[in-house]
């Protein structure tokens, strides 16, 4: 051949390209059938096929010199020849995906596992297309010239782009339609063996291996093996998918696969591997054919949607009516299923008053004139369970159908729920779809069953759920004979069942269906979760709750920590600009992967044959990519690549935000002006998104020189990006935020990209202010910012979620007993929830609650007790128990046996609060808290369960005022003392204060700032001031303090921290103190910041305070330990004699947060001067993080440099 | 760590000894115990929690109150 080594290459790249849209489209059609139709596993497939591209790039540039890059052209050329028998291997592996996961015909897919399914079948073909562009990058500057790295890349990018939209076209209007699966295979091989005969160098050895594919592939090609190789795969997935039904036929429709099959006597249609309709069920057909000419009492013009082959059709024909409209999807599909019908049914097609049409059911009614209308329109035959079937259930569906009814007309459609028992889910589902009909039709019948009937109509009365209306509806219809027995209305129709179906729908959160949202769709996505007990559930529904900006959070948190991580450490600016445009490149990747999803969803939406066309939109988004690559290398050329990236990411967030209007208008375009406005977008779209990879290719090679390193870095950027945008918006962001949002969040992603830009342009390099702060305590400072973006992104995430922690406020009847003393228990919800016990040893009515149910406003130190309390109707108080509360546990150890001590008191006369009731020791606040929620739960169960009033407030001892009393004076003076102290810098001052602090805060108030002070902050549980201004004192202290100096709280007044120093100082004098290695100490002091971001983390997930309770200065002072606490502030003393603060340097997390204010420390310079070369902790930088403010530098006593250096002559010695 | 330790001495090992007994001490306290976790073995059912459950409303949130219900007192 003529060609030039470079054209060769470059023509085996573009062949590479059009194999990858048709292997991408066969696969997502595979997909589709195996998980019936839902187009989630299209983001879980674009997902997986980006991500493993994106590593096949990295494990080719992370290695340059490696003998795979060494060796390229001759490597691309196997990777050619691997690739037909890999897609074999893969439309094989997902055929077989569900006998593999034992997962049978009648059930989903279980949702983790579709993920996991589709993430492992794509490996090996995803992987090798990875390897392949690199690869080939580096092949093509062999053979050319040097320098011209940007341009190489930007061919062989054009010709991947122009190869896929080749394999578009060829796919979509070729190779299905004369060929079909199998002998799409057979093209494959041809032309990859054509491919790898191209790379093949002279001399290079036996031709065979190119040959061989591509004689099988001709085999392949020719009609019987084609045909037969076709059929028997078809036959093998129907085997695994329904094993026990005989396939009849099966057949591509441009809207999916449609099969059918025959079980017994009984015929089924199937689309996408479910069945969809069976024939003959002459009973049903015939109470359904009864019921609906009822409810559309006089109907004459009917429009049905699908279902022909089950026989409704034939049987509504037997009424009166003047006209029947029956709109079925395909011809060819219907054509052949026609022989298999019952004779009758073939015979029903030559009334003259049946008319079929062959299109979409969408689009029937968009171009449908309005000038007859219909009396009864049917929806009988879809289910939301697709995003394509889901347009059937949508408000904008329903508004349409509306326009072309007759005033009184009604519309009947069906959908999935249950015969008796609506739970959350099943309701939220089917909930939805009456509401959004309800919107546009007030007027609804419900029939209740497996799958709910829903009739409506916009005018009063014209629908009815009464059996004897609608059976003298029936009576007066002139039918003869009357297949249908009218009595048989009044089993059909059971009022209660269909009173209670009507409550539950009422009461579920109307969660309207639309186009633009798909909200059903995705509801059904949440009970396919729940009907297969997949773990994911639980996320998709809290997902569900929040809105747009947690999707954002991630990257807003990421860039700003980036940022600020840069200006603090300093920055070299060609690193940071190479950094930018790398992450530009994964967020374009992203956006374009994102916005062609958004693209197919709409078009599913609104034209509905993605199954076909998916090829050519992705062939034509492609080309799209290719063109605007070649733009961005004449742009690159110039020699200004980030400016004029930044440009592209500008016009690309200004195309985001406006491409949501830009869909409506093309959601209401008609025929063929909208394909094709569809069509031109996704060029449009990759156009734009495309130019911007050559502009990053040239910001990263300006810093990084090597073709490879170049090229796998954009492409793995890019295809990371795209993996990430292909899951985030195919399985959540549409259709759970909609189009709109998705689009607007896009945008958003857009403007975080330019910020790094704009950073890296022009920051300067070096920030004073910032640079004096920025001193690395640690040598992981990449850990300890991806620790800081974890916990603000989870403790951010919180903020949006509404708090789903169940407090309880419900018992069982053997935990009622034990409190009350009754035996049995009437519950009642209403005004709070509360039991009524009667027999037992009580021997008297009871009432039994939850003071958190009656008095939820009384709080403690950090919020609402719960406990359960039982008092009899003479207003004594039975049994209490404590259950839960968010207080410090010192707080609380020994409150059950304090409670108890309160049985048997009468509060019919008086409440609690006023009977002298000791605090329990320790813990006043909360046992005051305590006794007011009993108190204020008496009174309420009084007046509800047996119209008293108890507990009444006034009288008796009223305790004083808590800004008087002497905790908080105690507290404040110590507070005014700790500033000579500290600012003096005075050792014997600091020492007193620290025995001081011990004495008053710690053994006499046993008040302490703790991680639960800490975690209650952060969850918005503030203690009240007015009933407790000592902690409020306590706590503003210690913020504004870190805020002015730095952590003063921890050196100077924590009562857990001077017990240590006593103790460190004790074992100072007594010649115990040791130093261990330098490296091996900082890298302990670490530990606490891990156990800061992992105690947070756990908390803020998982709704449970427990993960903050281990402290011992949490126990210490209250006297009473749980059993291994006693054990910690043991070992934590006697670490102390050894080594200064133990438990402070290296675990305590609350001081692990406060010493981020060192950071800060604005007025430090007001302190005593430190002296670094006196420390013995480490701190070398005025701003050091683990400087704790003991100012022990100052004097150098307790440091004691020159016993260190013993210690060290020491150990050297031994050695 | 950039600068791997070279050398242990004894104090060193002490030192990690201790750092390794706090945490085991930690773990104590916190009381973390192998409980049935949400996801874990959902074919396994425990009888005597899910009576429990069952009886104080968990599992349906009143949902099922249209079999239970109860007149109310306003």
């Amino acid at each position: 051949m003529g060609l030039s080594r470079r054209h060769r290459i470059i023509l085996a790249i573009l062949i590479l390209g059009a194999f990858a849209q048709i292997a991408q489209a066969v696969l997502i059609r595979e997909g589709l059938v195996v998980f019936y139709g839902n187009e989630v596993s299209l983001g879980a497939f674009y997902g997986s096929w980006l991500l493993w591209i994106a590593i096949g790039s990295l494990l080719v540039f992370s290695r340059p010199a490696a003998p795979l890059a060494a060796a390229a052209q001759g490597w691309l050329r196997w990777l050619l020849l691997a690739l037909p028998p890999v897609l074999l291997l893969q439309v094989l592996l997902l055929r077989l995906v569900r006998l593999v996961l034992d997962v049978s015909a009648s059930e989903f897919v279980p949702l983790g596992q579709l993920f996991l399914s589709l993430f492992l079948v794509t490996i090996p073909g995803s992987l090798v297309l990875g390897l392949a562009f690199p690869l080939a990058c580096r092949a093509l500057d062999d053979a050319t010239a040097p320098n011209r790295t940007v341009r190489n890349v930007a061919w062989l990018y054009g010709a991947d782009a122009l190869g896929a939209l080749l394999g578009g076209v060829l796919f979509t209007f070729v190779l299905l339609r004369w060929f079909g699966l199998a002998g799409t295979l057979g093209v494959v091989m041809l032309l990859l063996a054509v491919a790898a005969g191209l790379l093949r160098g002279q001399g290079a050895g036996s031709r065979w291996p190119h040959w061989l594919p591509g004689i099988i592939g001709v085999l392949i090609l020719l009609p019987p093996v084609g045909q037969q190789l076709g059929w028997q795969l078809d036959r093998l997935r129907f085997r695994i998918l329904h094993p026990q039904m005989q396939l009849l036929d099966s057949l591509d429709t441009r809207y999916g696969h449609v099969e059918l099959a025959r079980l017994g006597n009984q015929t089924s249609v199937l689309q996408d591997g479910r069945i969809s309709e069976s024939f003959p069920l002459p009973r049903e057909v015939q109470q359904q054919a009864a019921y609906l000419m009822a409810q559309a009492d006089g109907a004459r013009r009917l429009l049905v949607f699908g279902g022909f082959a089950g026989g409704l059709v034939t049987e509504l024909l037997r009424y009166p009516v003047q006209r029947i409209d029956l709109v079925q999807q395909d011809r060819a599909a219907f054509r052949r299923i026609l022989p298999y019908l019952p004779e009758a049914d073939r015979q029903a097609l030559r009334d003259p008053r049946l008319r079929v049409h062959f299109l979409d059911g969408r689009r029937f009614v968009n171009e449908q004139s309005p000038e007859r209308p219909y009396d009864l329109v049917l929806v009988l035959d879809a289910t939301p369970a697709s995003a394509y079937s889901n347009r059937f259930f949508t408000l904008e569906f329903y508004r349409r159908v509306q326009q072309r009814m007759a005033p009184g007309g009604v519309l009947c459609t069906r959908v999935s729920s249950a015969s008796h028992y609506l739970g959350r889910t099943v309701g939220g589902f089917t909930g939805s779809v009456y509401h959004t009909l309800k919107r546009v039709f007030p007027e609804i019948a419900i029939l209740p069953g497996d799958r709910h009937l829903y009739c409506a109509a916009a005018l009063p009365e014209r629908v009815s759920e009464s059996p004897e209306v609608l059976k003298q509806r029936y009576l007066a219809i002139p039918l003869d004979p009357r297949p249908f027995a009218a009595d048989s209305f009044h089993t059909l129709l059971q009022a209660d069942e269909i009173g209670y179906a009507r409550e539950r729908l009422e009461e579920v959160p109307a969660e309207l269906n639309s186009d633009e949202r798909p909200v059903t769709y995705y509801l059904n996505m949440i009970l396919w979760g729940r009907l297969t007990a997949s773990g994911l559930t639980d996320a998709l529904e809290r997902l569900r709750r929040l809105g747009p900006w947690p999707y954002l959070l991630p990257l807003l948190l990421g860039v700003l920590l980036w940022l600020l991580r840069s200006a603090l450490e300093g920055f070299e600016r060609p690193r940071l600009q190479r950094q930018s445009a790398s992450l530009a490149l994964a967020l374009l990747g992203l956006i374009a992967m994102a916005v062609q999803l958004v693209v197919l969803f709409s078009y599913q939406a609104h034209v509905g044959f993605m199954f076909q066309r998916v090829a050519l939109l992705n062939g034509l988004f492609m080309t799209g990519l290719a063109l605007g690559a070649w733009a961005g290398q004449g742009v690159a050329r110039r020699g200004r690549p980030v400016p004029a990236l930044a440009g592209v990411l500008s016009l690309v967030v200004l195309a985001l935000t406006a491409l949501p209007a830009l869909l409506v208008l093309l959601g209401g375009a008609r025929g063929d002006w909208q394909e094709g406005g569809y069509l031109l977008l996704s060029a449009l779209l990759g156009l734009l998104t495309g130019s911007g990879f050559p502009l990053a290719v040239a910001a990263a090679e300006r810093e990084r020189h090597g073709v490879v390193r170049s090229s796998g870095i954009a492409q793995a950027a890019d295809n990371l990006g795209g993996a990430v945008g292909g899951v985030l918006t195919g399985t959540l962001l549409v259709p759970l935020l909609g189009m709109r949002w998705s689009c607007w969040l896009l945008a958003g992603y857009g403007v975080l990209a330019l910020l790094p830009l704009a950073f890296a342009r022009w920051m300067p390099e070096r920030i004073g202010w910032l640079a004096r702060r920025g001193h690395r305590a640690f040598p992981w400072s990449g850990l300890g910012w991806a620790l800081l973006w974890a916990v603000l992104l989870v403790w951010g995430w919180r903020l949006f979620t509404p708090d789903g922690t169940a407090r309880r406020v419900h018992f069982d009847d053997q935990r009622l007993a034990a409190v009350s003393g009754s035996a049995t228990f009437e519950a009642r919800e209403r005004p709070f929830p509360h039991y009524l016990g009667s027999g037992g040893e009580a021997g008297k009515a009871t009432v039994s609650l939850s003071t958190l149910a009656a008095a939820p406003g009384v709080r403690g130190y950090a919020g609402p007790l719960n406990l359960l309390i039982a008092l009899d109707d003479n207003g004594v108080l039975r049994g209490v128990r404590y259950l839960d509360s968010d207080e410090t546990p010192a707080y609380i150890a020994g409150i059950q046996q304090w409670l108890e001590r309160l049985v048997g008191r009468d509060l019919s006369q008086r409440p609690l609060a006023r009977q002298g009731i000791d605090a329990l020791s320790g813990a006043t606040v909360s046992s005051r808290a305590a006794l007011a929620a009993i108190d204020a739960s008496a009174r309420a169960a009084g007046r509800v369960a047996f119209g008293r009033d108890w507990a009444p407030e006034g009288g008796g001892r009223e305790r004083g005022s808590p800004w008087t009393e002497a905790r908080l004076l105690a507290t404040l003076a110590l507070l005014l003392l700790f500033f000579p102290a500290y600012l003096s810098g005075s050792e014997r001052a600091r020492l007193g204060l620290q025995v001081a602090t011990l004495v008053l805060l710690g053994l006499w108030l046993n008040s302490l700032l703790t991680e639960v002070d800490l975690v209650n902050l952060s969850l918005g549980r503030w203690p009240s001031p007015r009933d407790n201004p000592q902690r409020w004192l306590l706590l503003g202290f210690a913020l504004a303090g870190g805020v002015l100096f730095g952590q003063v709280w921890c050196g100077n007044l924590c009562p857990f921290g001077a017990l240590q120093e006593l103790v460190s100082r004790l074992g100072n004098r007594l010649g115990l103190r040791r130093y261990p290695e330098r490296r091996l100490e900082t890298a302990m002091r670490f530990l606490k910041y891990l156990l800061l971001a992992a105690m947070l983390i756990l908390v803020w997930t998982t709704g449970d305070g427990r993960w903050a309770r281990f402290d011992p200065m949490q126990f210490l002072f209250s006297g009473r330990w749980p059993a291994w606490a006693g054990i910690l502030a043991g070992v934590v003393l006697l670490a102390s004699l050894f080594h200064y603060r133990f438990w402070c340097r290296y675990f305590c997390p609350l001081g692990a947060f406060l010493a981020l204010f060192n950071k800060l420390a604005l007025l430090q310079r007001l302190a005593p001067k430190r002296r670094f070369e006196h420390c013995d902790l480490g701190v070398r930088d005025e701003y050091d993080i683990d400087c704790i403010r003991c100012n022990r530098c100052l004097t150098g006593i307790d440091t004691r440099r020159r016993r260190r250096r013993e210690n060290r002559r020491r150990k050297t010695g031994l050695n | 760590m950039k600068h791997r330790l070279h050398h242990w001495h004894r104090g060193d090992l002490a030192f990690v000894g201790l750092i390794a007994v706090t945490l085991v001490a930690i773990w104590g306290v916190l009381g973390v115990e192998d409980d049935t976790r949400p996801g874990q073995s959902w074919r396994r059912i425990d009888l005597e929690r899910f009576q429990s459950y069952l009886q104080e409303g968990r599992l349906s949130d009143h949902e099922a109150s249209w079999y239970h219900r109860k007149q109310e007192t306003p």
